[in-house]
């Protein structure tokens, strides 16, 4: 198969910013402070603190500008496959003059309250040639397949691409 | 009530950043964090954080929630979320666990067992670390001040 090995993946990782075997460890931190009533804020350093509150679904006051975990969680999913993507296309050596990608989340009640049920992923992919095409539905897939963040997820991430010659 | 449906929108801004739009919002870049890319700015969220920041803000919104139908309350909540990652054997990566740390205060020690239950009550409850194939490791404390 296609890249298949160690190697070559490893390769790809150390060239364009995903994960790679080097055996060190990988950690993050956040913290999350209390701010009001449904609304808290998240702290990662270096970085500008920004609010979260609870989803308008749940909450009809919820200020509109502020993002709610729920968003979040759908936007890590859908912006890691955007940056595996970016990485791999250029491995796969896949040239594209734009991608866009808009990614839907639902909730359903699961067996302790509320989880969620799927999240589907479908990127627009614009190439200039077929060529192009052919080596793009490979890089979209494999970036489907080594997504850190959806192969951490329960629920099923849905892949439904689209790749346009223009 | 609204269905429970989020969408978000994402587009390539320049090689390596990607351009996240949530409705409502500005749009805000994500790349790849300096762990994987050393080169990467250090103000940019990574997809990973994002997904940290899910957790501990889902466990504190959850945690209010929980101690309002328990009919008490906390004066303030701290949260520390820690993701670590593994390989498995077919080089795959993704998050081995999530370590919440987690600071709740209150003013009345009468409330502690009761807020000791909205506690556990939002680590059950919580969207987020339920949607996750990883265990949700939550290790707080009860300040009374």
């Amino acid at each position: 198969m296609f890249c298949d090995s160690k190697r070559l993946f490893n390769e790809t990782a150390n060239l364009f910013g995903m994960p790679y075997d080097n055996h060190e460890e990988h950690r993050y931190d956040v913290t999350s402070n209390w701010v009001k009533e449904k609304i808290v804020s998240i702290e990662i350093e270096g970085k500008p603190d920004f609010e979260v509150a609870t989803p308008s679904d749940f909450w009809p006051e919820s200020p509109k500008a502020t993002i709610s975990p729920e968003d979040m969680f759908v936007a890590s999913a859908v912006s890691c496959y955007g940056v595996s993507l970016s990485g791999i296309s250029k491995r796969f050596h896949a040239e594209f003059t734009s991608f866009k990608i808009h990614a839907t989340g639902t909730l359903q009640k699961g067996e302790y309250g509320w989880e969620f049920e799927q999240i589907t992923i479908k990127p627009k992919i614009v190439v200039p040639s077929e060529k192009d095409k052919k080596r793009m539905i490979k890089a979209a897939e494999r970036a489907h397949r080594f997504c850190v963040v959806s192969n951490s997820m329960k629920c099923p991430v849905h892949l439904d691409y689209e790749i346009i010659v223009e | 009530m609204a269905d429970h449906v989020y969408k978000i929108s994402t587009r390539i801004t320049r090689p390596m950043f990607i351009g996240v739009k949530i409705e409502h919002n500005d749009e805000f870049e994500v790349t790849s964090p300096p762990d994987w890319w050393p080169d990467a700015p250090k103000k940019h969220l990574s997809p990973y954080t994002l997904l940290l920041a899910a957790s501990a803000s889902c466990f504190s919104l959850s945690a209010s929630k929980a101690a309002e139908s328990l009919h008490t309350s906390f004066s303030n909540i701290e949260v520390e979320s820690t993701g670590t990652m593994s390989e498995n054997d077919e080089q795959i990566w993704s998050f081995e666990k999530i370590e919440l740390t987690v600071k709740v205060t209150i003013d009345a020690a009468s409330q502690k067992e009761k807020v000791g239950r909205a506690i556990e009550l939002a680590h059950k409850t919580c969207p987020v670390a339920n949607s996750l194939n990883c265990p949700t490791l939550l290790d707080y404390e009860i300040v009374i001040t």
